[in-house]
């Protein structure tokens, strides 16, 4: 399993996340080549086919760095979380699902994942291929 | 299960514990072991002949990337100074018991975010048991 499932897994386990983002919380991959869609992630819209909130974990470039274990080379890898709401719901859904994922990965140990971190990241971003759907980026950092 | 283990007092080798083990889920991130540093000595003087003489006993640090709150209060309220740990001696790759004198960091430094980072612990004064 890839970083990005696990980090998916860990998310998609709290109930009070799940609350917030209706329309799933998926990896990169499961998104396919050609992005969020209809088509292809059918229970992230709603009938009228409108948007829900829903989040996308990504992994990132991985890199060699101090051991944090005497048995094992140190590695370090970047996990960004897209949070999307369709264009007109505005922000407040995400702003309160991007807390409530800083929470649970920030400064927090995960089990087949690391120790997890939070970096960085943006608000109050559209996505013009969405139709600009209101976008939250976080980003972390996992080491192990 | 970590083989970095840790007793309150000195020849408790039978009550030595792992660290994911000493009250879960404290430690948890640590059950696939941690960083140590291994020292044979205190210190190296000169000798008067140009030679370096040893100076101390062996002594090792475990390196935590991040300690809690509750773990950090763990450890300050379950150990004296008087510890047995079992920890990875890096002069002969092997993994042994030892008494040792716990000495924890100061609580001023790394504090972030209801807890610390990159905490050292240090076992001075080992003798192996």
């Amino acid at each position: 399993m890839g970083m990005s499932e696990v980090i998916r897994d860990g998310l998609a386990a709290d109930s009070t996340l799940a609350a917030l983002l209706t329309g799933g919380i998926y990896s990169y991959a499961q998104v396919g080549r050609n992005g969020i869609s209809r088509v292809t992630m059918a229970d992230a819209y709603e009938a009228g086919g409108f948007l829900k909130p829903l989040a996308v974990v990504k992994a990132g470039d991985a890199k060699a760095v101090p051991a944090i274990r005497d048995s094992e080379s140190g590695w370090q890898q970047m996990v960004e979380v897209f949070l999307y709401d369709d264009g007109d719901n505005g922000f407040t859904t995400i702003t309160s699902a991007r807390d409530r994922v800083i929470t649970l990965l920030d400064r927090q140990w995960m089990s087949g994942a690391g120790y997890v971190r939070r970096i960085g990241g943006a608000d109050d971003l559209r996505d013009p291929k969405l139709n600009n759907a209101a976008l939250v980026r976080i980003e972390f950092e996992v080491k192990g | 299960m970590s083989e970095y283990k840790i007793a309150d007092g000195h020849d408790n080798g039978g009550g030595l514990n792992a660290l994911e083990a000493l009250d879960p889920p404290l430690f948890a991130a640590y059950a696939d072991g941690l960083l140590t540093e291994w020292h044979d000595f205190e210190v190296r003087e000169w000798a008067g002949d140009r030679s370096l003489v040893l100076v101390g006993r062996a002594w090792v640090a475990w390196n935590f990337f991040r300690l809690t709150r509750d773990e950090m209060a763990y450890l300050r309220g379950h150990f004296g100074s008087a510890v047995t740990i079992r920890t990875l001696d890096k002069g002969t790759n092997a993994f042994a018991n030892f008494n040792a004198t716990l000495v924890l960091p100061d609580p001023s430094l790394g504090w972030e975010a209801d807890g610390w980072d990159e905490v050292r612990v240090e076992f001075r004064d080992l003798v192996g048991i």
